[in-house]
């Protein structure tokens, strides 16, 4: 069937500016090295048609495209073709206030939050010390029902070979952590190998990337995504997206450092260039 | 549930992805409320991106801080207009979100809103629980007022929430820190590591060792004397129970202390709790009577700043007529005295 005037609109739109173009050539990257199903193409289009329909107008088609994934998860979370060989172990990098939100017991790892500076510092100096994995709650998951992670020896080499902060400034780089400025702290969690037994482990597409434009899908037949490097704009360390787990007790977490430096100039041309 | 992916928003350009605060900036306030609630509601941020080491609570609200005073302002005006709006059926993540974003932009007038969520709109779910304790914690952020006090009072006693409301009490007054201390210690007692937390805390969060002094005698006078070893322990853990402390205390204070302790700790527990305080710089003299009985006589203080200080805690006329040897406690006799001279420990 002929997409919809209304489909048609919408994908004139979206490719008129570059990110959104980016995000159409991704996701026809995914489709043709087969990363993703072929009918997703029809799935994603009908969703939107009926999504076009009733939504208002004068929406940016990228929230539109946005929106729909964030509506559909059965549809467009984990629908990756391709996955890692074995139980490989993982870990990901977050946020110190990540941590602190999320990832503690809350009745007593309170965090006063409108001076919470002060708050973050004491956990910062605390990790591996006071803050023991008795103190570990929650969820590990990003807004969606799934985290991103890297197997742990890749993560573990930059570490050993830096100090702290330099370390924790070429992850940032490395993981292509877009928009992790200057200043933030890092902390790295590995996941144990049994947390993630009998759960979906996917090389990533870009459905599940969202509008993230520093994502690149990878072909790579090792059945790993690979992150974009945002210093040599290359597609760099192995990475898979998981099924949410919880986090508790049996998980390791390392303080990795406080980022020294700015996010390096992207040239958003040379990521396009990746996939084409 | 309202289905807020209709709403309008406001066009963006790619440079804005680069830059979304200066857009953000130049919304409206009816717009960037719009965008609040898509962002919240359906999880659309852009022109923001959440990176995958981050959360929308976290991003959301870590760029709005670092806006003008402007911005902040009409953030503080929006957030409590989406609290009244969250309603039960709406997903749990937006309320935990907006908790956040109230608590880090300090939206105080969110206060009415969310002590109605705590105690009104909220179950005893699990998760119900986990927003309570957040809420609870903006809450005590903003700080404990004569509105909240009650509040606070309330779940005081319930060990869901009893650190984060014990934290706000004695914040607001400090005379919580030394009646509630014993409530604590209670709730707490099968827990040692959220003890040990909740006594880190409350030192961090005192101005001066003298405060804690006071507090700890205040809490001797009223402890469960089977509580006490815990609580000593949990603060020389804690780094905060050493000689440093009473060294930089008024004299008479840390003799309270110390009587109280010995008063009041039962005989089965002393002995361990003075073997532990040597470590950290506290040392006991004894006095061997001639009957055999010991009677602690005075304190040491070392500091390592090599500073040293002693009390005598038992004057003179409280001793048997005669006293025939001293040493420290846990160790070989540090030195023999004949004589006690007045209230002067002679080593």
């Amino acid at each position: 069937m002929p997409p919809s005037a209304a489909y048609s609109i919408w994908e004139t739109e979206l490719t008129s500016d570059q990110f959104g173009r980016m995000w159409l050539n991704k996701f026809r990257f995914d489709i043709g090295h087969g990363n993703i199903p072929t009918t997703m193409t029809a799935t994603l289009r009908s969703v939107l048609e009926a999504k076009l329909v009733s939504i208002g107008k004068g929406l940016p088609p990228l929230v539109i495209l946005e929106t729909v994934i964030q509506e559909n998860p059965i549809l467009f979370d984990l629908q990756g073709l391709r996955g890692p060989p074995g139980n490989e172990p993982y870990s990901f990098v977050i946020r110190l206030e990540v941590f602190a939100y999320f990832y503690l017991k809350r009745r007593v790892l309170l965090t006063i939050l409108d001076d919470d500076d002060e708050e973050l510092n004491f956990i910062w100096r605390n990790i591996d010390g006071t803050i023991t994995s008795r103190f570990f709650s929650g969820k590990v998951r990003t807004d969606r029902a799934f985290f991103w992670c890297a197997p742990t020896k890749e993560l573990e080499t930059t570490s050993a070979k830096y100090t702290a902060d330099r370390a924790a400034t070429i992850l940032r780089d490395r993981l292509g952590l877009h928009l992790l400025d200057k200043g933030h702290r890092l902390i790295r969690i590995d996941v144990p190998v049994a947390a993630l037994v009998g759960k979906r482990l996917r090389a990533p597409n870009t459905l599940d990337s969202g509008a993230n434009p520093a994502f690149v899908p990878s072909d790579s037949p090792d059945g790993y995504g690979r992150t974009l490097n945002l210093a040599t704009i290359t597609r760099d360390v192995k990475e898979i997206v998981a099924e949410e787990i919880p986090f508790d007790e049996t998980f390791e977490i390392h303080r990795l450092g406080m980022v020294t430096s700015k996010v390096p100039h992207i040239s958003w041309l040379g990521v396009e260039a990746l996939i084409i | 549930m309202t289905d807020y992916s209709k709403r309008n928003n406001p066009k963006f350009s790619q440079h804005d992805f680069d830059n979304p605060l200066t857009w953000l900036e130049s919304l409206s306030q009816e717009d960037l409320r719009d965008w609040l609630r898509r962002a919240l509601w359906v999880r659309i941020t852009l022109p923001l991106i959440i990176p995958p080491a981050s959360r929308i609570a976290v991003e959301i609200s870590t760029t709005l801080k670092k806006g003008s005073a402007k911005l902040k302002s009409t953030v503080r005006e929006i957030v409590p207009v989406l609290l009244r709006e969250w309603g039960r059926d709406d997903p749990k993540a937006v309320l935990d979100d907006l908790l956040i974003i109230s608590g880090r932009l300090r939206a105080a007038s969110s206060e009415a809103s969310i002590a109605d969520i705590i105690t009104r709109r909220l179950g005893d779910s699990e998760d119900a629980v986990q927003l309570r304790q957040r809420g609870l914690s903006v809450l005590s952020g903003f700080g404990c007022s004569e509105r909240t006090a009650p509040l606070f009072e309330q779940y005081l006693k319930n060990v869901e929430y009893a650190a984060i409301s014990y934290r706000a009490l004695y914040r607001y007054d400090l005379k919580y820190a030394e009646t509630r201390l014993q409530d604590i210690v209670s709730i707490f007692q099968d827990s040692p590591d959220e003890l040990d937390m909740v006594v880190r805390t409350l030192f961090r969060d005192l101005q001066s060792p003298s405060q804690l002094v006071d507090i700890l005698v205040e809490y001797l006078r009223e402890a469960e004397p089977r509580s006490i070893l815990d609580v000593v322990e949990a603060l020389r853990c804690a780094g905060v129970f050493n000689a440093e402390l009473f060294i930089r205390a008024k004299p008479t204070h840390r003799i309270k202390v110390f009587r109280l302790l010995l008063e009041r700790c039962p005989p089965s527990d002393l002995q361990q709790l003075l073997l532990r305080l040597k470590p950290v710089g506290i040392s006991f003299y004894s006095l061997r009577q001639r009957d055999g009985t010991e009677l602690i006589q005075a304190i040491s203080y070392d500091s390592l700043s090599e500073q040293r200080i002693s009390d005598s805690i038992v004057s003179t006329h409280e001793l048997s007529e005669e006293v025939m040897e001293a040493f420290v406690i846990g160790s070989e006799p540090l030195a023999w005295v004949e004589t006690i001279s007045g209230n002067e420990w002679v080593n």
